[in-house]
């Protein structure tokens, strides 16, 4: 299962390393730890 | 899988930002350690019946508010010329002896589209070390091995389905490993806070929307062990807080949010 969406990356960013950090919406009836996702960001 | 070093590297305050808004200043802290020690984890076994094959597989699942309760999985073949993993042997009362009476499966063969397969099926799992008066019963429990990847599910209390093993892509899915000391380690199940792994995603592009994807669920003790919920195991109204920590051409530190809606 995948929840999905856009996530927009600034024109202003660098490139180079960056992090994801997924946590479960606030209203959510289950706990969630929030967990950071190494991503690349590249030239657009 | 935390990363205590990139994670500190983030620790300083943020320049925070909705798509919408204008960017305001919040400090973060780096994600707490996941609920279970992967490294303390012991990974003696403590018998094993008479195998077969040439190389066993070897697999962990942890059960448990800790992951207390270990259940070794050990997939084998019925003999040295199999063409596939068709003996699994799995630890049904956590004692850590595979050889127990019904602890061995045969699982059934299939080829499809050049790939051959071999499905078990334990059906009724009880979870051990829960109470004989209310034991916790997870049905429809199932492994399946391919050249590539080992697989499972099972509803988990009878409800809901957990599956793995999933990774970033599907090169990096879950096998099994040929050591008990090298085992990729499984949570199953519902009972943990959930953590996520990426699926295909983890490139962005400068300067547009990306097509974000991640799993729910429980991470393993390696990449390609993720345990996930199913597409149907969230709400409409439940949702992924996807939170892009940054930095701008200037060294300066960004973060823009964003909410995973869609569903998979």
């Amino acid at each position: 299962m995948l929840c999905h969406g856009p996530v927009g990356v600034p024109a202003d960013a660098a490139t180079g390393k960056a992090i994801v950090r997924c946590e479960l919406s606030p209203d959510c009836r289950f706990p969630s730890l929030p967990t950071d996702l190494e991503v690349e960001i590249t030239g657009g | 899988m935390n990363r205590p070093g990139l994670a500190a590297a983030w620790i300083v305050g943020w320049i925070v930002a909705t798509p919408a808004g204008a960017p305001r200043e919040e400090g973060t802290k780096p994600p707490p350690a996941g609920p279970i020690d992967f490294a303390g984890v012991p990974r003696t076994i403590g018998g094993l019946p008479e195998l077969a094959g040439p190389q066993p597989l070897y697999g962990l699942f942890l059960f448990g508010r800790s992951g207390e309760t270990r259940v070794w999985a050990v997939l084998d073949s019925t003999d040295a010329k199999a063409r596939a993993y068709d003996v699994l042997h799995l630890d049904l009362n956590a004692d850590g002896d595979l050889t127990g009476e019904g602890e061995r499966f045969a699982g059934k063969v299939e080829s499809a589209r050049g790939e051959t397969s071999c499905r078990f099926t334990i059906g009724r799992f009880v979870q051990p070390g829960t109470p004989a008066e209310a034991p916790r019963v997870h049905t429809d429990f199932s492994v399946t091995w391919t050249p590539d990847r080992v697989g499972y599910r099972m509803n988990w209390d009878g409800g809901a389905l957990t599956m793995g093993a999933y990774g970033p892509d599907g090169e990096t899915y879950g096998t099994f490993s040929a050591r008990p000391e090298t085992a990729p380690i499984f949570v199953p199940g519902h009972d943990h806070p959930f953590q996520f792994e990426t699926w295909l995603s983890r490139s962005l592009r400068r300067g547009r929307d990306n097509e974000f994807r991640v799993f729910v669920g429980n991470r393993g003790s390696v990449t390609g062990a993720f345990t996930c919920v199913d597409d149907r195991f969230l709400r409409p109204d439940e949702y992924v807080i996807a939170t892009l920590l940054y930095k701008d051409r200037t060294s300066r530190e960004r973060s823009v949010r964003y909410e995973l809606r869609e569903r998979c």
